[in-house]
């Protein structure tokens, strides 16, 4: 499969990029990755129509990576018009399958994670009014209308906090402290690349809608967010051990 | 300290003040309110038995009781409230501010300039000490939410949402704006079948038209500030906003709204709170969808004459 990715130089890119060595893959963000991730990479800005527009020319599906968290115009020129990019070049490359990564708080945000428990990604979006919450929230929005008008099927993968098992600097956040009781919504890296990887390849027709949201975490007791939907419709098996997280010293 | 009386032709100001004005008719009203003002603050007496401190002195200027003079001796004693309205450059904004100055002190808004009798400032809504000072000493915001002539649709969808968020943030941070009104559209609900009675209760279906799409992008930033209870937001989805002298000889639009119409339902947005919900959500958001009475009106209208007390006058 072709794909496009976009925002490949951040978080997730590398894990991505693993995860996808099968496939014909295009990495692209504004900046240059800071190591060779083993695909072809150009320079995207995925601000720009033109840009995005030339880039997934002849793709098969499309995944964006990018994103920006706190600074006002760039948020909403990527995290919003991001989207709207890819969309519009999916619609006219006849793309049919576009993967949306964004924040947990896109759909689960303070309303929902302040109060409840059993949170899963079908709720209606309720992202709160934090800057990266809510752009992020946008763009999901305009994915979902597009395919309420075109044969596009978009997967939205959500997240909140990663563990990098392999390759965390010491003392680095995404290292694993034992005992360190993080936010209920955590996964590795490799498993996240992995969850990514399956839904480029689910069958689409066993899908419940033409936008779907996904909330990836390994599994924890805690029962605060659900990854049971991204187990039962993608097959996903978080592999990772990261329990030491909530275990007692 | 200041004394007025309305007698049947003569309005009588008598100031007490430490320097003599000069009166003109015109300034009046501002005088009388000024006078009214500091009179119930200081708790004065009246002229009549007013103590009169040595180094003041006071006279009685007797003007014509014109109907401004008399509306201002009468009028309540605090100042109008001051609106912001953005959208300048787009026709229904003079013709909101026309309407809404009966009320309140408006000020106009847009990225570029604009030419207006009312009080401008030109302001990008970006995240800014400039967009703070827009919204100083403001009480209520109208936003028309157009994108400027010439913009492309990207411009206006990044125009709905981030002028927006930075709007609302700069106003909520003031802790003074209590009330937004944004006008969104009934485009949104127009791809339901017409023979349903659509009201605000179902789900907007917007396209992916830009204009379409970026209104109903900054209809939901305005839920979330709302949810999040940052600031008292009212949606009015418009029809589609004339004015009947125009419609003539054309095909009515089951659409159409009058641009009068239009402005009495910001008026009633602005003054009714919202009443508390089975919804939940209380006064802080409520939407209403904005048409004529007519009888071949799309939408129906029960909505936002109970909520808001809307009562179109202009039918085709």
């Amino acid at each position: 499969m072709k794909v496009l990715v976009t925002g490949a130089a951040g978080y997730l890119g590398p894990f991505v990029a693993m995860a996808l060595k099968q496939h014909d893959v295009l990495l692209t963000d504004i900046k240059t990755p800071s190591a060779d991730l083993g695909h072809r990479f150009q320079v995207l800005d995925v601000s720009s129509l033109d840009q995005v527009l030339a880039a997934s020319k002849g793709m098969d599906a499309i995944i964006n990576c990018s994103v920006v968290r706190e600074r006002d115009k760039p948020a909403f020129t990527v995290n919003v018009g991001g989207c709207w990019n890819i969309m519009t070049a999916a619609v006219r490359h006849g793309i049919r399958r576009v993967l949306n990564t964004g924040p947990h708080f896109t759909v689960t945000g303070p309303p929902y994670e302040g109060f409840d428990f059993g949170l899963t990604g079908d709720i209606p979006p309720q992202s709160g009014t934090l800057l990266y919450a809510l752009t992020k929230s946008l763009g999901h929005e305009v994915c979902r209308v597009f395919t309420e008008h075109h044969d596009i099927h978009v997967l939205n993968f959500l997240f909140y906090n990663f563990r990098d098992l392999r390759g965390a600097a010491p003392g680095s956040f995404n290292q694993l402290k034992p005992g360190s009781n993080p936010v209920p919504f955590v996964v590795s890296g490799e498993d996240a690349g992995e969850a990514i990887r399956l839904g480029l390849t689910v069958d689409t027709s066993k899908l419940a809608s033409r936008c779907e949201v996904f909330l990836i975490l390994t599994d924890m007791p805690h029962g605060k967010f659900s990854n049971e939907k991204a187990k039962r419709v993608l097959g996903f098996k978080p592999k990772d051990d990261i329990s030491a997280l909530w275990k007692k010293a | 300290m200041g004394f007025v009386r309305s007698g049947r032709r003569r309005l009588y100001l008598v100031n007490a003040g430490l320097r003599r004005p000069t009166l003109a008719d015109e300034a009046a009203p501002i005088l009388a309110r000024y006078m009214i003002l500091n009179m119930r603050n200081a708790r004065s007496p009246q002229v009549r038995g007013l103590r009169v401190g040595r180094r003041k002195f006071f006279y009685a200027v007797a003007l014509p009781a014109t109907a401004a003079a008399v509306s201002a001796v009468q009028s309540p004693l605090s100042p109008r409230p001051r609106l912001l309205i953005t959208s300048a450059s787009h026709p229904l904004t003079p013709v909101l501010a026309q309407h809404l100055s009966r009320d309140y002190q408006v000020r106009l808004t847009d990225r570029e300039s604009v030419s207006s009798s009312f009080e401008f400032v030109r302001c990008a809504l970006e995240q800014d000490a400039a967009t703070d000072a827009l919204v100083k000493g403001v009480d209520a915001i109208v936003h028309v939410a157009e994108p400027s002539p010439g913009d492309d649709e990207k411009q206006g969808i990044e125009w709905l949402t981030r002028g927006t968020y930075n709007l609302l943030m700069a106003a909520s941070r003031t802790g003074v704006v209590t009330r937004a009104v944004y006008l969104s559209t009934l485009d949104v609900m127009t791809p339901y079948d017409p023979a349903y009675t659509v009201s605000e209760s179902w789900r907007p279906l917007p396209s992916t038209d830009a204009r379409v799409m970026s209104k109903h992008l900054g209809e939901y930033v305005c839920k979330e500030f709302a949810r999040d209870r940052k600031i008292r937001v009212t949606s009015l989805r418009l029809g589609n906003v004339v004015r009947q002298e125009q419609t003539k000889g054309k095909p009515v639009d089951p659409l159409w709204v009058d641009e009068r119409d239009v402005c009495h339902a910001v008026t009633q947005a602005l003054r009714v709170t919202p009443n508390d919900s089975a919804m939940g959500v209380g006064s802080w958001w409520a939407i209403y969808h904005i048409g004529s009475d007519s009888p071949a009106a799309r939408f129906a209208l029960a909505g936002a004459k109970n909520g808001i007390a809307y009562q179109p006058q202009v039918r085709w």
